[in-house]
């Protein structure tokens, strides 16, 4: 059989000890779109992107991604077929700076074995060089180009969640999935992020979000999935999700998220 | 960039002159430390690239012994020349660590420091168990010094005088903590320094973080294994004692009393060190106790080693001059 989706995740179970996190969930993306994953805090959206990302196996369920399984790989090997993910928290090379952390991101790109760089083999100079180039690109793309020789973990939120975009899209994926790009980022910043995700998919990368400010994904993303104690709720487009009841449900249910059912 | 390299450039000069002048500045005594002083250079580069991606192996001395024991039995009962028991000790240290590594690079903090401990102190209860070819708790005895080289008519070097072995290791070295050097500022030194920081970003980026461990892990062990060959043909004999847990210990009192962040930390770290123990040469019995006090000195007040001074220093001076900017 030919698959016909680009990812597809098919009855996907995560447990910690008896706590079940990620409860039968099914997910499929076509090449191009931006989809947009929400739901309450705790709703097990982190989990699976670690899921997917091979952070963490699946107790049950399978990955497919591009007609390959990929369930239960390694972190190294799925990023290699093209999946790239961010970080919830300023997860970087801290003590680096901002080109060091771009660079160590194209790390694939140069990869041709730990010999032949020790020796000085090949192309080596060759391959540095470029990936010198494709950093400062990336850098120039997220904004981030006059502050390349800043120490990393002394940049201000906005520009750190920028950086760990950079680190992803310095592995050249196919799929970019962000977790809460924008958190933490001023309404400017924001708006910026956003419309580079939509010129990210312009250059044909597809693009699963975790966020929690409503307005953004509204306005970015094709389609919307809502989780909610590990479970698919709804999926559809953002008008038709923010209209269903059990969505609002699972919104009112956390006063904490008010203001996000406000915006929508 | 450009100044700050080349002012680099004549600081390693000046060093490098200044160790080819030494020897014939020096006593015989003296000679006999700088030689020392020269192979602990390789032992604590090589320390350091381990530490780098977060490991603090307590296997080192050992392996430079299973280099220093390769050498000795080769040359020793089986006559093969130094100069191919050297590289050859180095290989057999590197290899045992590699087969070390595969439990080694998966465990992380305290129990990499105890499994790495076994590991090594394994290797040398066999050193001391085995009599033969390890000679048990005397040793080996009487290990050949390397080839005279022989130019007819010209000239020979002889490597019983302390001058022409203190060239030869100083030669050693010096090829030595160049490949340590180009190693650390290439993309597998960054790389391991990134292991170290955040390795979910590694392992999101591609990066088969055990892979680079095992790498640094084995080189590293090579480098003490090439030390520990120049150590046994110095000496002339070797026994498990030289590589026990206080030569364990001084090394990482020398590297953490250096500071691991920049390459040159460690090779401070030795060499103010051995000054002080040239001039506590009368107190030797003392001189664990002194290491004991200056690594907690500088555990408590130092935590970046001495490459940290200056900063603290330059932190220090503000303090006192408010105006001062």
């Amino acid at each position: 059989m030919i698959e016909k989706y680009f990812l597809n995740v098919e009855g996907l179970f995560k447990s910690f000890g008896k706590n079940l996190v990620v409860h039968d969930i099914d997910l499929k993306l076509e090449q191009g779109e931006i989809r947009g994953l929400i739901g309450p805090n705790g709703a097990g959206k982190t989990t699976l992107f670690n899921l997917i990302s091979g952070f963490l196996t699946p107790n049950k369920g399978k990955i497919v991604w591009q007609g390959k399984n990929i369930t239960g790989s390694a972190p190294s090997t799925i990023v290699k077929n093209g999946i790239a993910r961010t970080f919830q928290l300023d997860v970087l090379l801290k003590d680096m700076t901002v080109l060091q952390n771009v660079l160590i991101g194209h790390h694939l790109h140069v990869n041709i074995g730990v010999i032949a760089q020790l020796l000085g083999l090949g192309k080596v100079k060759e391959k540095e060089k470029e990936a010198m180039r494709m950093s400062l690109e990336l850098l120039e793309f997220m904004g981030l180009l006059e502050l390349k020789n800043e120490i990393a973990g002394e940049l201000p939120h906005g520009h750190q969640r920028s950086l760990g975009i950079a680190i992803a899209l310095a592995t050249e994926p196919k799929l970019l999935m962000l977790d809460e790009p924008i958190t933490g980022m001023n309404s400017v910043e924001a708006l910026n992020t956003m419309k580079k995700i939509k010129c990210l998919r312009e250059k044909g990368i597809t693009i699963l979000i975790v966020e929690h400010n409503m307005r953004a994904v509204m306005s970015t993303c094709d389609k919307l999935t809502v989780i909610n104690f590990g479970q698919k709720i709804a999926e559809g487009p953002p008008e038709n999700v923010c209209e269903n009841s059990l969505v609002i449900e699972a919104y009112l249910g956390s006063p904490d998220d008010e203001d996000d059912l406000i915006l929508c | 960039m450009q100044k700050n390299n080349s002012s680099k450039f004549y600081g390693f000069l000046i060093i490098t002159l200044a160790f080819i002048g030494l020897p014939f500045l020096l006593s015989e005594y003296h000679r006999d430390v700088a030689i020392t002083l020269l192979i602990n250079f390789i032992l604590v580069s090589s320390f350091r690239l381990i530490t780098t991606m977060g490991g603090w192996s307590l296997a080192h001395i050992p392996l430079m012994g299973l280099g220093a024991y390769t050498s000795a039995i080769l040359t020793r009962y089986y006559g093969w020349p130094f100069w191919i028991t050297l590289p050859t000790g180095g290989a057999v240290a590197a290899l045992i660590s590699w087969v070390m590594s595969f439990p080694l690079v998966r465990i992380k903090g305290f129990a990499f420091f105890i499994a790495s401990f076994a590991a090594g102190e394994a290797m040398r209860l066999a050193w001391t168990r085995i009599r033969y070819p390890f000679g048990g708790h005397r040793g080996i005895v009487m290990i050949p010094v390397p080839n005279e080289i022989i130019i007819p008519g010209l000239f020979s070097i002889n490597f019983y005088d302390s001058i022409p072995y203190y060239y030869l290791t100083f030669l050693i070295t010096g090829v030595s903590l160049i490949i340590l050097y180009r190693i650390d500022e290439s993309r597998i030194g960054y790389t391991l320094k990134a292991i170290e920081m955040e390795d979910r970003i590694v392992n999101s980026v591609g990066i088969k973080a055990t892979q680079y461990k095992m790498i640094s892990f084995v080189i590293g062990a090579f480098f003490a294994g090439i030390a520990g060959v120049v150590f046994a043909h110095r000496y002339q004999s070797i026994d498990p004692s030289a590589f026990g847990f206080l030569t364990t210990l001084y090394l990482i009192v020398w590297v953490l009393f250096g500071g691991t962040k920049t390459f040159i930390g460690p090779l401070l770290g030795v060499t103010v060190l051995t000054i002080v123990q040239i001039l506590l040469r009368n107190l030797a019995e003392w001189l664990p106790m002194v290491y004991g006090f200056i690594l907690i000195v500088t555990v408590l007040f130092l935590p970046e080693g001495l490459e940290g001074l200056p900063r603290k220093v330059r932190k220090l001076w503000k303090l006192y001059n408010p105006k001062v900017k």
